[in-house]
């Protein structure tokens, strides 16, 4: 997991990255009120290309917790609805890295999980509140899940890339 | 990782991903807009009670218990829209109007879903 002195600095770095990001996205104004980029995913999946998916689910799960807190949301049923997406989020990208090798890039990986967190949400609502209405969301989720997804990923892409040229990956 | 340019950072599976995903996308909306039309009717689907109907062409101001506590929903000749929600983040009522069959206006916290159902039909008409 860890094997490079300063990775543990490392992965605390992405995990402030994550809660400021996470805070920040919150208090943003939206273009669309259920619309949201998820910013705060782009460390996740930083942890998860850099440190594997046991890391990554640790700042998700700080992300989501330290997150929620001064968000002002932890607890309720908007933090139980996004927390429990976000795990599953996690938990798809962790798996299809695993098994699917380089078959998807980062870009890939950051639509998957896009997806899950999408998809998750309104059957976690539809659970909450017992509304088979809230279904009628389904295309602008997929949407939203398309380009969130996507522009995560070409971020991460893209910060990755910017990382390996400051040494992030060296072995010393 | 790719080593060279922004764009080849997508693969091929990348790309039928993404493909597939906006094909679903534009069927289920190509789907509700071929039944899409002003609606007559306003349904609302609060938790732990049965759901009620309004007419639209009905103008005034609904009051509705959810989870919280009250919601105020204004039927106007926009249609209808949440101007009091006692949820943390308002998306209910930065949803604005909703009028169009199928349109949404949805309060997680609260427990209240808000639809646009359209006018029964007529079948036929009979002197």
């Amino acid at each position: 997991m860890f094997k490079r002195p300063g990775d543990v600095a490392r992965l605390g770095l992405l995990a402030s990255a994550a809660i400021v990001l996470f805070v920040f996205e919150a208090l943003a104004p939206r273009p669309l009120p259920w619309m949201k980029l998820g910013l705060g995913n782009l460390p996740v999946l930083l942890s998860l290309l850099s440190f594997g998916s046991g890391p990554a689910l640790a700042v998700s799960s700080i992300k989501l917790v330290v997150g929620g807190l001064l968000s002002g949301g932890f607890a309720g049923p908007a933090f139980v609805i996004g927390g429990g997406a976000g795990l599953v989020s996690w938990l798809v990208m962790a798996l299809i890295k695993r098994y699917t090798g380089r078959l998807f890039s980062v870009v890939g990986l950051s639509i998957w999980g896009a997806l899950a967190h999408q998809l998750c949400q309104l059957l976690l609502a539809y659970a909450y509140i017992g509304q088979s209405g809230l279904f009628s969301l389904l295309p602008l989720s997929l949407i939203s899940a398309l380009l969130s997804g996507g522009l995560i990923g070409l971020l991460a892409w893209w910060t990755l890339h910017q990382l390996q040229k400051i040494g992030w990956f060296n072995r010393t | 990782m790719a080593e060279e340019g922004l764009w080849p950072a997508l693969t091929w599976a990348d790309k039928i991903l993404a493909f597939t995903v906006a094909i679903c996308a534009i069927a289920l909306i190509a789907h509700e807009r071929d039944s899409a039309a002003v609606g007559g009717v306003l349904v609302i689907e609060a938790t732990g009670a049965e759901p009620a109907t309004r007419m639209l062409a009905k103008h005034g101001l609904l009051r509705v218990m959810g989870l919280l506590g009250e919601s105020q929903i204004e039927i106007g000749a926009r249609g209808a829209h949440v101007i009091a929600a006692p949820c943390t983040h308002k998306i209910c009522m930065r949803r604005g109007w909703i009028r169009q069959r199928g349109d949404l206006a949805v309060c997680v916290p609260n427990g209240l879903v808000l639809r646009i159902a359209g006018t029964a039909a007529v079948d036929a008409v009979v002197r």
